[in-house]
């Protein structure tokens, strides 16, 4: 196969535009899956993806198209996550790719996801071929969109194709253009090799597998190679494509996606954006780019039975094998026992990892609520990174406090911006800028607290805008700012897991609105149990759950002992899926009652 | 041996806005044709039933102590139809002296000629499910009967010479107030039943009420509100002269119900029809609750098991505790050692400790018994025996 005669490209979309199903139609109409053997939307492999119709994991397609000049090319599709948790990853992918299909519903316009997407891909220097999708619908509104897209993002949209994925419409000219506007992929054979790692799976009898693109030179069966990263070397006892299946091979050559496998043990061999490189012959300088996954929001996972703890932590380590982006450490809580505070690169993530625990892995799990990494100076000098709110010094040994904030992009209909902007203030945001996209949507630029997007922003921004807004953010930094901790005493006593940080000006109301939710989740008990939110030694606010009054079963119809029997099993199993903190039994939600508390 | 049978007639005219039993409705208007349809054939295959554990018991010497035919609405048979089966029983099983037969009736379904069949059959004790004085309570419920029904019928059973009758009274209703309930208890009392039954509304699954509810347009009826009522019931009967025996249960001294006690003390009983349920053998079991599957099996002369479960030595004493204390007077310490061989104290010594210290249980010489906040939230005891 001829370097000329290689495309590869990825697809930018936001969630629900039909990225999913473009793809499925591209497979069929190449041939690489029949419609018979697609479940619907192959490139979604996890439960967890199908159900939400999000893709969370990268995923490579090689398909061989013959185009209408009679010759056949070898085109890769990229599949990017369409999540702003893996932004990163996103940046990977398409540094594997000489193009991109941006694709836009054609009655919702462009979001602000994919504007970041967009953009990414323009630094990338990729070719973009607009694809206005679900254009059989009622509501399209090809040429306003394809506007908003000139307008926008200044891309020339004279040719943009118009598509539905659902009925077929536009499939084979967007195989023409990959194969035209696309450039074939450049590189040098005899360079040193350069292939860029964009994902990795685990494999249980090959160990890691890295998902790569050669850049320059030629990986093939039986060499060693070497990590720039981490300067490991292994040797290469597998090399294949993806078609989708995993196919192997014996070489690739420059422009080529695929795969390697070579007893890597460790998916943190395999980090994304690292450079594999020959070891004999090593490449000077890997491609630019790399960086280690930070996460970003931290949470406290606590097995509700203690017993599960070593479950746990062999469940996280095997996760952790496939997610290199995972971390965990063991830590304690007063209240909860031994369990483990865990890193992820954002909520979505943090969810991922928790639904795949408690669904694979079948352990019932108590989440505390996510926090971010604050920086504390101390008065004797030293500073902490502060990842769990109970590990937060006392108020006077503490200089100064500060937290990570982004730069949030919101697009909207202008008929919410009011509601927008209101939600930005409630949540310290202080605005920027904002933009006309067109006449009837914006885009607002706003400066906002990690910590107060990785609570309910989201869905207050999505229910406050029905549905409307789109998110996206990147980190920019630390600032200092006036936080303290707030503590929340049930029965008298501190609850650790309980304990959040929050701005000195919002403790009083969030304090209230926590023990008013705490009371609403935590069922009466057999003695009235306090509940107080606490900073320092100051109570600011209080409430209590009364104690139990009534709790009995009526008469017994036709003698149906059984009955009344799994009645109270049930109702003893419900006790069970409590925690027991002192002599209050507290249900799961509580934990993460702090999450919501701006509900109304 | 002396055990009980519970009969059940799994028909109504129409179904109640809270009921989650085996019933079906068979419509008021239907009187011959589609609801002779049904019920006729379901006689037929309960008479059958009748006849399977007259075999099955035979050379055991067992004899019935109590006898209820439940619902349902029984009621909703024809006098022809409700002589047919009370004689059917009694021809069939023995009877032992003074035995409590009891036909529950909807006060709507019930007239003079019903009430002369039930009365020449041995019937000795009415159950009628009033469940409120208030019109529009009644209405709230679904419930077909209208008050004066219940007055009149009520006047008949009496003049009849029905000596032992139990109303049916229902509190937490949609709307209800702690004044509303008082009045329902003094209407009650008023008419001078000999035994009252009293128990909470609950929104269970698969009724109307359980729809409304999730889908807001229902709330959970404020725990603390029948917590008032109940307490308020409980003195008043009180004061009136009844004995608070069961948890939901008040009589005339002398007058409690044999057949209820059966339930709670562990005794035997058979059921019979569908959604029925029994206990023989150390088995518990439960009918087939679809009419078309009960009435196969017994056609091929087969029980009409839905389930059966083997009721162990542990589960046994569990149930002895949590069924036991329902009553007033408590579980016998005694009777439990004898009937076990183990002594109570060293089966639950350290949950029998931790109930009392935390003034749930009471203790005497003899039995072990709820203390009145014991009995307002039984549940949390009785698990602790699970």
């Amino acid at each position: 196969m001829e370097q000329k005669t290689i495309r590869n490209f990825c697809i930018i979309a936001h969630i629900d535009h039909g990225k999913s199903t473009l793809a499925d139609r591209l497979l069929e109409y190449t041939g690489a899956l029949s419609a018979r053997e697609m479940t619907a939307q192959v490139l979604d492999k996890m439960d967890l993806e199908r159900e939400r119709g999000i893709t969370i994991k990268l995923q490579a397609v090689q398909m061989s198209y013959q185009a209408k000049n009679g010759q056949e090319y070898l085109i890769n599709l990229i599949d990017t996550p369409g999540h702003v948790d893996f932004s990163y990853e996103v940046s990977r992918s398409l540094a594997a790719c000489e193009g991109a299909i941006l694709v836009v519903d054609a009655s919702q316009g462009i979001e602000a996801q994919t504007l970041a997407n967009v953009y990414l891909a323009l630094e990338h220097d990729l070719e973009i071929i607009p694809v206005i999708n679900k254009i059989d619908l009622p509501s399209a509104e090809p040429d306003r969109v394809k506007e908003e897209l000139e307008d926008v993002i200044g891309l020339d949209c004279s040719e943009a194709i118009l598509a539905s994925a659902k009925d077929g419409t536009g499939i084979e000219d967007i195989l023409e253009a990959v194969i035209t506007k696309i450039p074939p992929p450049e590189g040098d054979q005899d360079a040193p090799l350069k292939a860029l790692i964009f994902d990795s799976h685990f494999d249980s009898y090959k160990g890691a597998i890295p998902y790569l693109r050669v850049i320059d030179g030629v990986i093939k069966k039986g060499m060693d190679i070497k990590m720039m990263s981490s300067g490991k070397a292994f040797e290469v006892t597998d090399v294949g494509v993806f078609k989708p299946a995993l196919t192997f091979v014996e070489e690739l050559l420059p422009g080529m996606v695929g795969f390697v496998a070579g007893s890597i043990k460790n998916v943190k061999d395999t980090r994304v954006g690292d450079t594999i490189t020959s070891a004999k012959k090593p490449a000077l300088k890997p491609l630019p780019g790399y960086r280690k996954a930070t996460p970003m929001v931290f949470c406290g996972l606590y097995p509700l039975e203690t017993n599960e703890y070593e479950n746990l932590r062999d469940a996280l380590e095997k996760l952790q094998l496939n997610d290199a982006s995972l971390i965990y450490e063991p830590e304690t809580s007063i209240a909860l026992g031994f369990g483990f505070r865990c890193g992820f690169l954002g909520l979505l993530h943090m969810e991922i990892i928790k639904e795949r625990l408690e669904r694979e892995y079948k352990i019932d799990l108590l989440i505390t609520a996510p926090s971010v990494i604050y920086k504390v100076e101390q008065t004797n000098g030293e500073s902490l990174d502060i990842d769990n709110p109970t590990k937060l010094p006392p108020v006077q040994q503490i200089e100064t406090i500060s937290e990570p904030f982004v730069q949030a992009t919101i697009m909207v209909p202008t008929d919410f911006v009011g509601p927008v902007m209101e939600l930005c203030q409630e949540r310290r945001g202080t605005y920027l800028n904002m933009e006309y996209l067109s006449v009837n949507r914006v885009m607002l630029k706003y400066e906002l607290p990690l910590s107060e997007i990785i609570y309910d922003f989201f869905d207050q921004l999505k229910s406050r805008t029905r549905g409307y807004a789109s998110l996206d953010y990147e980190l920019k930094g630390y600032k200092n700012a006036d936080l303290v901790k707030l503590d929340v005493l049930v029965n008298g006593e501190v609850v650790d897991a309980l304990s959040f940080i929050v701005h000195k000006e919002s403790a009083y109301q969030r304090g209230r609105a926590i023990v008013e939710k705490l009371r609403k989740l935590i069922p009466r008990q057999m003695f009235e149990v306090p509940i107080q939110a606490a900073i320092g030694n100051k109570i600011i606010a209080r409430e209590s759950i009364k104690a139990l009054r009534k709790s009995v079963l009526d008469k017994c119809y036709g003698g149906d002992i059984t009955r009344k029997r799994k009645l109270l099993e049930k109702q003893k199993e419900g006790k069970k899926r409590m925690k027991q903190v002192g002599n209050v039994e507290i249900p799961q939600e509580a934990f993460m009652a702090v999450l919501s508390l701006d509900e109304k | 041996m002396k055990i009980g049978a519970y009969v059940h007639i799994p028909f109504c005219l129409a179904r109640c806005y809270y009921c989650s039993f085996t019933s079906y409705a068979v419509g008021a208007s239907a009187e011959q044709d589609i609801y002779q349809k049904q019920i006729e054939p379901y006689l037929n295959a309960l008479i059958k039933e009748v006849g399977i554990y007259k075999d099955l018991l035979k050379g055991k010497n067992i004899q019935l102590k109590s006898l209820y035919i439940g619902g349902g609405t029984p009621t909703c048979l024809s006098g022809g139809q409700l002589f047919i089966l009370l004689d059917t029983l009694r021809t069939n099983y023995t009877y032992s002296e003074g035995i409590e037969i009891t036909v529950e009736g909807n006060p709507g379904t019930i007239g003079p000629e019903k009430l002369a069949v039930l009365k020449e059959q041995g019937c000795n004790r009415l159950s009628l499910g009033v469940q409120s004085f208030n019109p529009k309570e009644l209405r709230v419920l679904g419930r077909i009967h209208s008050l004066p029904d219940v007055y009149n019928t009520y006047k008949i059973a009496r003049t009849m010479g029905f000596a032992n009758i139990n109303l049916d009274l229902m509190y937490g209703l949609p709307g209800q107030d702690l004044n509303d309930w008082k009045k329902n208890l003094r209407q009650i009392v008023d008419l001078q039943p000999e035994h009252i039954s009293l128990y909470q509304l609950n929104i269970e699954e698969g009724t109307p009420f359980y729809h409304l509810y999730q889908r807001g347009l229902m709330e959970k009826f404020d725990q603390d509100q029948a917590f008032y009522m109940y307490e308020e019931a409980i003195n008043y009967l009180t004061e009136q002269g009844y004995h608070h025996y069961e948890i939901s249960n008040f009589a005339r001294p002398g007058k409690e119900s044999r057949h209820n006690k059966l339930y709670w003390q562990d005794e035997y009983y058979l059921g019979l029809g569908a959604g029925a349920s029994g206990y023989l053998d150390n088995m518990r079991y439960t009918n087939m609750s679809s009419l078309k599957q009960y009435q196969e099996l017994v056609n091929r002369g087969e029980r009409p098991l839905e389930q059966q479960e083997k009721i162990g030595p542990s589960l046994a004493m569990a149930e002895t505790m949590f069924l036991g204390l329902r009553l007033l007077e408590g579980v016998d310490k005694r009777k439990f050692q004898q009937h076990f061989q183990v002594n109570i104290k060293d089966q639950y010594g350290e949950i029998i400790e931790n109930l009392k210290s935390q003034g749930l249980l009471r203790e005497t010489e003899t039995h072990l018994h709820l203390t009145r906040r014991g009995l307002y939230i039984a549940n949390e005891v009785f698990m602790e025996f699970l």
